[in-house]
């Protein structure tokens, strides 16, 4: 597991997941379909790289594998949506090609289609944790003393409504910024407070540490407009 | 995206309104369609009449069986909706909020199903 292309491929998980799903859902709306893309993107890493080689810049490397199997998938179901969506993804592709070094971070974004009120309240922060750090049903449901399964249907159930509701990808316009970051924030909050569901660190295999869920808070904090509020609850 | 806001209010109280109130209420809905057309994204609207007025209607062991009244006795009915395109449902939800039925009733916001289902 120290061999250097493993090390790659977990870095690159590590920095560059959520900023990946957020790229690829937003544009399609489709999470669980950017989480298939993309984990075939590190399937392909893991099989390429020892071969291949590192690529210079891995996060572009798995983008741009990801973006062409979901465009694969979207040809595959032949719909109008389907459609539209390579069409979207294939014009981007063209012009992201040569241009690596610039991958937008939509990952606030991804935060508010998570914590929108249209979600239900319980699978706000469980989706969170997931679609931006990565983390899979079955650690999340510990997490939060729920049934896999039933974490596994509450995840997938969500990923439905953004897809079929039209819940966008976007930092709400000033109007309603108050109250949507207030359910964003209170969503980071629940992801937080279960790091601490386990004091002593004694079982830090599978459980959520809270180091990387402050890294969500961070960057929430970087990214959103001033607000008395965030900077005392993101702390 | 299409999506259908549907107004739900109660009927009785609406009826009860005195002339001044329901002279409000309709030139506020005649403001309101009009702000919906001139955005461009208005496709239908209807308002419907009362749900004493409803019929249902159903397949019982290849028998039709007619009811009179609503499907469902609830305190709030179906009154009447828009159907509108916007691009998301953060827009949509803005456009329901700004119906008149929002301040005295309750807006649902349904996306249109488009093919294929």
């Amino acid at each position: 597991l120290n061999h250097p292309v493993h090390c790659a491929a977990v870095d690159a998980a590590r920095r560059s997941y959520g900023k990946l799903i957020a790229f690829l859902a937003a544009r399609t709306r489709d999470v669980a379909g950017a989480e298939d893309a993309l984990s075939e993107a590190f399937a392909a890493a893991l099989v390429g790289w020892p071969l291949d080689g590192i690529p210079n810049n891995p996060e572009a490397w798995l983008l741009t594998v990801a973006r062409r199997k979901m465009i694969d998938a979207a040809r595959q179901r032949r719909s109008h949506d389907g459609a539209a969506e390579a069409l979207l993804l294939m014009t981007e592709l063209a012009q992201h090609e040569d241009d690596d070094a610039a991958i937008p971070d939509d990952r606030l974004g991804l935060m508010f289609a998570c914590a929108h009120p249209a979600i239900d309240v319980n699978v706000r922060a469980p989706l969170m944790l997931q679609t931006t750090l990565g983390f899979d049903a079955a650690t999340i449901a510990s997490a939060f003393l729920v049934a896999p399964a039933t974490m596994g249907q509450r995840l997938v159930r969500a990923k439905t409504k953004i897809r079929q509701a039209g819940i966008p990808f976007q930092v709400p316009g000033r109007a309603d910024l108050r109250q949507r970051l207030d359910t964003v924030l209170e969503a980071i909050y629940a992801a937080y407070a279960e790091g601490w569901a386990d004091p002593t660190g004694t079982e830090c295999s599978g459980a959520i540490s809270p180091k990387r869920r402050s890294g969500s808070a961070a960057w929430s904090r970087r990214c959103c407009p001033k607000s008395p509020k965030r900077s005392a609850s993101c702390r | 995206m299409q999506y259908l806001l549907m107004i739900y209010s109660n009927e009785a109280a609406n009826q009860a309104a005195n002339e001044a109130d329901k002279g409000a209420m309709m030139a506020a809905y005649m403001a309101y369609t009009e702000a919906l057309k001139q955005a461009g994204v208005l496709v239908a609207s209807d308002r419907l009449r009362p749900a004493s007025a409803a019929t249902t209607v159903r397949l019982a062991n290849g028998k039709t069986q007619v009811l009179n009244g609503p499907y469902a006795e609830t305190k709030e009915q179906l009154g009447g909706y828009y159907l509108i395109d916007v691009p998301d449902l953060d827009v949509a939800i803005s456009w329901a909020a700004r119906c008149p039925g929002a301040s005295y009733g309750t807006m649902e916001v349904r996306p249109i199903w488009t093919p294929p289902y």
